[in-house]
């Protein structure tokens, strides 16, 4: 009787309850994958250093988007390109066939919607980004953000 | 004969799933990049042929030149890159309506009455190919915060709250009052600028 009391209370001296942690770090880890958008295109242009702003506003969420890099030209080329959509390395003439592909994919109503945002290196000279500009222009692409990082 | 005796259920080993936790955490921290896809919004002109041009007086016009050279150019003077807010300010708002700005226009606005608006002013950006991009965004920086400001001011001055923190109703009466008017146009050639 005596040594049955004893075992029992031995069981009774229970571990830390760590049943708690495993549901926080889930918490944690859902808000993490929350506020990851991972990137499908990995850059292949040269390096983006976003130029510095104060007067930022956020994309609207509903904006389609289209994001176009402009870095540093890369390649063996003879005519090294700068410009990235998607994975492709293109031509201003291939944005502009693109974004009319893209465009005619899309519902009439939705064409508003459309946006590109145009993430470019600060030390780019402007030629390359009108030019990037007519093309969008050409495509009937009209909104546009110049992406930009806070001071 | 003996007896058995109830167990306590055994605690469940949550140790594993608390490593995969973490690990998995981790990742997520390290993959995540937190730069918030913030820019400069701006709407280019409809495609060439689809519009007419619409002759502009030439005073609704600011001309904003940026040289090959980042030489910022308002008007026909050079201009410092903290000077261009309080004449862009000055040129949008024309407050003792002088004759060289642009002129007013006096329009039913919801929530705020009559207002005189500026309501064809043109803020023309211009740059060679060879500016770099940083200056042409310090520029269109200014100038949207020029817009801000005024915004900004009118806001305080009649609900005593900030542009941002007004109702959506209000901020679009307040945006009518000072339209943003930024034209895109085409690069110059410049000397010494590829084609």
């Amino acid at each position: 009787m005596k040594k049955r009391f004893i075992t029992h209370e031995k069981l009774e001296t229970s571990k830390l309850n760590a049943f708690a942690l495993p549901t926080i770090f889930l918490l944690l880890l859902f808000f993490f994958v929350m506020l990851t958008n991972i990137r499908k295109d990995k850059l292949q242009v040269g390096a983006v250093n976003a130029p510095q702003a104060t007067e930022l506003s956020a994309i609207g969420k509903k904006a389609i988007v289209t994001t176009i890099y402009i870095g540093k030209p890369v390649g063996k080329l003879a005519t090294p390109s700068r410009i990235q959509l998607n994975n492709m390395i293109l031509t201003v003439a291939g944005v502009e066939t693109y974004m009319k592909k893209k465009r005619a994919m899309l519902q009439p109503d939705e064409y508003s919607l459309m946006t590109v945002m145009l993430k470019v290196d600060k030390d780019t000279p402007m030629g390359v980004v009108s030019d990037v500009k007519q093309a969008l222009r050409r495509a009937n692409v009209l909104n546009i953000i110049y992406s930009a990082r806070p001071e | 004969m003996m007896r058995r005796f109830q167990r306590t259920i055994p605690d469940v080993d949550a140790n594993w799933a608390t490593n995969i936790v973490v690990l998995l955490l981790i990742f997520f921290i390290v993959i995540t990049s937190v730069d918030a896809d913030m820019g400069l919004e701006r709407r280019l002109p409809p495609p060439v042929g689809k519009y007419t041009p619409v002759k502009v007086e030439p005073r609704n016009i600011l001309n904003v030149f940026l040289t090959d050279t980042d030489e910022l150019i308002c008007g026909n003077q050079i201009v410092g890159i903290g000077e261009l807010r309080i004449l862009v300010k000055a040129f949008i708002s024309n407050p003792k309506n002088n004759k060289e700005l642009p002129e007013k226009e006096i329009k039913k606005i919801p929530l705020l009455g009559n207002m005189a608006v500026t309501s064809k002013h043109v803020i023309s950006v211009q740059c060679g190919r060879n500016t770099t991009y940083q200056a042409y965004i310090d520029v269109q920086n200014e100038l949207v915060g020029a817009y801000n400001e005024l915004r900004d001011n009118l806001a305080q001055k009649k609900w005593g709250v900030k542009y941002v923190d007004l109702s959506i109703d209000r901020q679009k009466a307040i945006s009518a009052c000072y339209p943003m008017r930024i034209s895109e146009a085409e690069p110059q050639l410049s000397k010494g600028g590829k084609k």
